[in-house]
């Protein structure tokens, strides 16, 4: 089954909720089909995720308690028969359109920023070129610094970008979902046992406060190991390396954790991020 | 998602030219998703007034940070709901913290902050109270309903019909083209679409979409109520 055909099939499901729920049980021959391809395809896993993740929101929707001590609705045709029709009032158009054409925009600017790449505004090296002619020699060579530097970013978020494009060619490499302590889906831990990689991605946590990083942490022995600190380039937060490193070079297990802590070795920190290898 | 109800080219192009300073694609964006936006706030929030303000906070944040949404992750509705969550939970949490006067005779208050001076005027006994917070898991299954609610809301009467025949009723798209007497590729159309509006509008909710761990947060409290994270 390739791709587009996994897509298609998870769609009918989704049409009608009995058969999506029924897939892990299902025998037939495109269900087995459907599941094998889902065992190795991390987009389709995410879309039958998302699909699941719906219908609960309508199970929990029909089935929550109010909080305004309103009868509870048991399906989705009484939740939409409710009566509470809510327009929004007359006016508000105005005033919010009117508090955006006098709001003064930031200074950074709007800048278009591919996905994997740090890019500097044009605005600023045009005020580097201009305090060049003024005799900003100095400040050009601190812009110059900050350039290098953001290129250096960009490379090595490009070096574990490639390490992950290895584990994800292993048929049996593993992913581990990180959340925060509040349960949000946060990023992801990825290895591969024959490859021996191991690569740690996350958008969620901005760059640490000084003095401060964020160690990542495994469970040995039911102990937590460091096995280094979070890196960042632009808003993605990276750790890459070797399942050695981790004390457990046949497969990781137990929990895997992030924590904001001072840079000395060895202090106990706050959790930002979890998940269970 | 690639269905034309969840992320379609036309919201795509309208970010692009909010990114570009264009007012009028402003005015569009509101005109197109202040419905599901204010639905969904008011009937959170039960405030009129606070929820124009948590309504007009979210199209402001809108235009000020338009780079912070990305089409390839999720709908710019999701993107919408996620940003007036946060901010109708921020107002919950700002008025938990706020005292509630509450006069110890009968009547003598109606729980206005204004009510103290008048009262301490009069030289009638006041006492103050904090209201508690909303539970995390409560606030998380009424934001869950008054989104799904309001998702119904939107639908046309034809789309609500197949949503819960399917739903409610678990019948297949066959046995609802038979019920109803329409096509089988009508059926599975306007399931299809009813479908895709509900879920870009539930990426709002943390467990379910992006955009809810995405759009950036200067610090979070755990359920214990510690602080954590940049200060």
């Amino acid at each position: 089954m390739d791709h587009t055909e996994a897509r298609e099939q998870l769609l009918d499901r989704a049409l009608e909720p009995a058969r999506l729920r029924g897939l892990d049980a299902a025998t037939d021959p495109a269900s087995v089909e459907l599941r094998a391809h889902l065992a190795t395809c991390l987009a389709c896993q995410a879309e039958l995720a998302a699909w699941r993740g719906t219908f609960a929101a309508l199970d929990v929707a029909v089935g929550a308690d109010p909080a305004d001590g309103g009868i509870p609705a048991t399906s989705l045709g009484a939740l939409a028969g409710s009566g509470d029709e809510v327009t929004p009032p007359i006016g508000l158009r105005a005033r919010t359109l009117t508090a955006a054409i006098t709001h003064t925009p930031s200074p950074v600017g709007k800048v278009d920023l591919p996905r994997r790449q740090v890019r500097w505004p044009a605005w600023l090296a045009m005020a580097a070129v201009l305090l060049v002619l003024l005799g900003g020699g100095a400040v050009v060579v601190d812009r110059t610094g900050q350039l290098d530097r953001a290129k250096a970013d960009a490379a090595a978020l490009a070096g574990v970008t490639a390490t992950l494009d290895g584990i994800l060619q292993d048929p049996a490499h593993q992913v581990a979902l990180l959340k925060t302590p509040a349960g949000t889906p946060a990023g992801s831990v990825s290895w591969s046992v024959s490859d021996q990689s191991v690569v740690v991605l996350t958008t969620a946590l901005q760059s640490p406060p000084a003095g401060q990083v964020y160690r990542c942490w495994v469970e040995r022995n039911g102990a937590g190991v460091a096995v280094g600190a979070m890196q960042f380039s632009g808003s993605t937060a990276y750790w890459a390396g070797s399942l050695g490193s981790w004390g457990n070079a046949v497969a990781p297990s137990g929990r895997f954790w992030v924590s904001l802590e001072p840079s000395g070795a060895g202090s106990k920190g706050t959790m930002v991020l979890t998940g269970n290898l | 998602m690639t269905d034309d109800v969840a992320t379609t080219p036309a919201d795509a192009e309208l970010m692009a030219r909010v990114s570009a300073g264009d007012h009028q694609a402003f005015a569009t964006l509101y005109d197109r998703h202040v419905r599901a936006v204010y639905g969904a706030v008011q009937r959170y929030l039960r405030d009129p007034a606070a929820t124009e303000d948590v309504v007009q906070e979210t199209y402001l944040a809108v235009w000020q940070r338009p780079d912070a949404y990305a089409a390839e992750k999720g709908s710019l509705i999701g993107w919408l709901l996620s940003i007036a969550r946060n901010r109708a939970i921020d107002r919950l949490r700002a008025a938990s913290r706020r005292p509630l006067v509450v006069g110890l005779a009968p009547g003598a208050s109606d729980g206005a902050e204004s009510d103290l001076e008048r009262l301490m005027a009069l030289g009638r006994p006041v006492g103050l109270a904090v209201t508690a917070d909303e539970p995390p898991d409560v606030a998380e299954r009424r934001w869950v309903r008054v989104v799904v609610r309001t998702a119904l809301d939107g639908m046309s009467e034809q789309e609500r019909q197949v949503l819960e025949l399917a739903y409610d009723d678990g019948l297949s798209q066959t046995e609802i083209a038979e019920r109803l007497g329409w096509p089988l590729g009508t059926v599975k159309t306007r399931t299809r679409r009813a479908l895709f509006r509900l879920r870009a509008m539930l990426e709002s909710v943390p467990d379910i979409g992006p955009w809810a761990a995405s759009f950036p947060v200067a610090a979070w409290v755990d359920a214990d109520g510690a602080r954590h994270g940049p200060h």
